[in-house]
């Protein structure tokens, strides 16, 4: 029922009732970039599919805090999509160190994990634009990280 | 007696039957005319040796009467004297008219003289009841206050039983000025420091909070208590008390440096105005019970990022797949299908794996024991892996033992399977893995299962066997083991009677071995 329910979800939104792909082709000229990072290869690839052949946006995925810090802060990026459980370096200390780094730009990040594992008051000082349950829906995924990114007007 | 007597000298009999033996209603009237008669009889027949007008038996039957019998019969034994005295004694006899003005004197003195002696009997037997009363009250006074005594002591040892055995600490604190009525002194164990501080200073009990805690007691409290209560209509103080318990659980900073949880319930005492008066308490140390507690809300933190990990992929790839927009990418298809496949895979491991450790530690699978050869245990997990290891170009070994264990079959090599899995994980290709097993002098045989491997931090040998405890969390993913596999090899040998344990030195090599019963073949 689920299945049926995205596939309808998916026709409106190529008809644009979302209109996300139309809003996004105005502002073509500058293309959306998102770095995804989250441990679980099989769940990043998931990620940057929807956020690809979805909505248009190009991603970069990595697979650990680390390397995710080290692009945040070489690369150019519109947002980055984090998991906040992961070994070593987790989601919390990836954004304390992104926003403790001198070169860090002010990015704007939206948190993808269970919303019972994290606790608002830790999240405070760390200015996230938001957070997404998992398991996600995936047709909706654009459309939320856009929502919450100020990126389109809420549809509907 | 007839019913008007019983009426009207009851009163006054009462006392006197009271204190002595209980007769027959109209014995007392008999034995006063016996007497009575008696004294007739005496007077008449010692006539020629006593001077029949001294009277002197009839006052006795008088005196008879009264000390026996009562009021009532020493009237009766007053009257019928008289009369006999009067009929018989006196001149002439044989009849009641006077010849004399002085007998009639002499009666009338009769009756005086007997009058007196019921008068005195009477009251010295109303001074002898009263004294007796008073004695049966005062012994009884006695008893009461001595029972009241034995109860006490004995509500007292309830409650100093109650409260010296019980493992958590009670008291009682007055409120205006603060003080400790009765801190039980189990107080010294949990708190690590001297009752008699308590009493001295009540505020330390706030000062061995720790600091992160004590400004949230503190408010509690003073929130709670400050506050004036209306009294219930129908004001009962045990009732009033029970329904504003409060809970509180903080910890506290001992002197040794330790830190213990402990849990506070309140329960306000209030005077009538409502006012608080005192408070009432109990406090236990729930340090263990909160370190359980932690486990078992990390364990299932950890289980549901783990279930949840691959269900977000399963759900993103079926997702994408369904939306149809992969129609013309049918290798996109592929790759989708292939995830969600795989991640079913690691979904079923999973939840198998907590299953059977779930079963193994609590005990609901009956692990049957029978005989087996040592050889063919080891024979069987290597044939199960051997796939495994030639995918990684890893060869495996065997340096068999004959004889037999005592051991479940299945949840032996599911063991052995486990610790070879772990083996080639952590192997690198063209390495060797050795299984072996001696016995040991306890009629133990102990298997080994050792790698040249990354080897595991020292540190770490012991919690490894945890649940999800893997030395690097990524393994579980890049490994395809669920963390859950030398946790149920450890809840096995554990159900076996047998020890399991890992020795390892950090990029040579680890050997886990493990020990089981010995069937000795005589």
């Amino acid at each position: 029922m689920n299945l049926q329910n995205s596939s309808i979800e998916y026709q409106q939104f190529k008809r644009g009732a979302f209109n996300l792909s139309a809003t996004m082709s105005v502002s073509e000229a500058k293309k959306r970039r998102i770095l995804v990072i989250d441990d679980e290869p099989s769940v990043l690839q998931v990620i940057q599919y929807c956020l690809e052949d979805l909505a248009g946006w190009t991603t970069e995925g990595v697979s650990s805090g680390q390397d995710g810090l080290i692009l945040a802060v070489t690369q150019p990026f519109d947002a980055i999509v984090l998991d906040l459980m992961m070994p070593g370096m987790d989601g919390l200390m990836f954004l304390k160190a992104l926003r403790a780094h001198p070169d860090a730009p002010d990015l704007l990040v939206i948190l993808l994990t269970a919303k019972s594992a994290v606790s608002l008051e830790s999240l405070f000082d760390l200015d996230v634009a938001g957070i997404i349950e998992k398991p996600f829906d995936p047709i909706q995924l654009p459309i939320q990280v856009a929502q919450l990114l100020n990126w389109m007007p809420i549809a509907g | 007696m007839n019913p008007i007597s019983n009426s009207i000298l009851s009163p006054i009999l009462n006392p006197i039957r009271s204190s002595r033996p209980r007769v027959q209603n109209s014995l007392p009237y008999v034995l006063a005319i016996i007497a009575t008669g008696l004294a007739l009889v005496l007077t008449i027949a010692l006539a020629p040796w006593v001077d029949r007008m001294i009277a002197t038996f009839f006052h006795l039957a008088v005196l008879f009467s009264a000390a026996y019998c009562g009021v009532g019969p020493a009237i009766v034994s007053v009257v019928c004297s008289s009369m006999l005295l009067n009929y018989y004694v006196m001149e002439p006899a044989f009849a009641f008219t006077f010849h004399l003005p002085t007998h009639l004197v002499q009666i009338c003195i009769f009756d005086l003289s007997s009058s007196v002696i019921i008068g005195l009997v009477h009251y010295f037997h109303l001074n002898q009841s009263q004294i007796d009363h008073l004695q049966q009250q005062l012994s009884h006074d006695i008893q009461t206050r001595k029972q009241a005594e034995i109860d006490l002591q004995a509500s007292e040892d309830k409650f100093r039983q109650l409260a010296e055995n019980i493992q958590d600490v009670f008291w009682i604190l007055a409120v205006n000025p603060s003080y400790f009525i009765y801190v039980s002194p189990i107080y010294e164990v949990i708190w690590g420091s001297r009752i008699q501080d308590l009493y001295v200073n009540c505020h330390r009990w706030f000062e061995v909070i720790h600091p992160d805690d004590r400004d949230r007691v503190e408010t509690t409290l003073r929130q709670q208590f400050s506050q004036r209560f209306e009294p219930p209509l129908e004001h009962d103080l045990s009732q009033g008390t029970l329904d504003r318990s409060i809970t509180q659980e903080y910890r506290i900073l001992r002197p040794d440096g330790s830190i213990r949880w402990i849990r506070d319930r309140l329960f306000p005492i209030r005077s009538a105005a409502g006012t608080t008066i005192r408070i009432a308490g109990i406090s236990e140390d729930i340090t263990d019970a909160q370190a359980v507690e932690q486990l078992k809300r990390d364990f299932i933190s950890v289980v549901s990022h783990e279930l949840r990990t691959p269900l977000t992929a399963i759900r993103g790839a079926l997702g994408l797949l369904s939306s149809g927009i992969y129609i013309a990418q049918p290798e996109r298809q592929l790759e989708m299908l292939h995830i969600a496949s795989n991640q079913s895979d690691r979904l079923v491991r999973l939840v198998n794996d907590i299953l059977d450790l779930e079963r193994l530690e609590s005990g609901h699978v009956s692990l049957r024991s029978e005989p087996c050869e040592i050889r063919e245990l080891m024979q069987e997990s290597i044939a199960l892996m051997q796939i495994q290891a030639d995918q990684a170009q890893i060869s495996i070994e065997m340096q068999p033992l004959s004889g037999q264990v005592d051991a479940n079959p299945d949840a032996i090599v599911q063991t052995l399977t486990n610790l070879l899995s772990n083996a080639i994980k952590f192997s690198s290709p063209g390495t060797r893995i050795r299984v072996s097993g001696y016995n040991q002098p306890d009629s133990m045989v102990r298997f080994l299962v050792a790698d040249s491997g990354r080897g595991i931090p020292t540190d770490q040998l012991d919690t490894i066997f945890g649940p999800f405890q893997q030395v690097d969390v990524s393994d579980s993913r890049d490994k395809g083991g669920t963390g859950l596999g030398l946790s149920i090899c450890r809840a096995i040998v554990e159900r076996h009677g047998g020890r399991i344990w890992i020795e390892s030195e950090y990029g040579v090599g680890s050997t886990a071995f493990f020990t089981l019963r010995s069937v000795d073949q005589t």
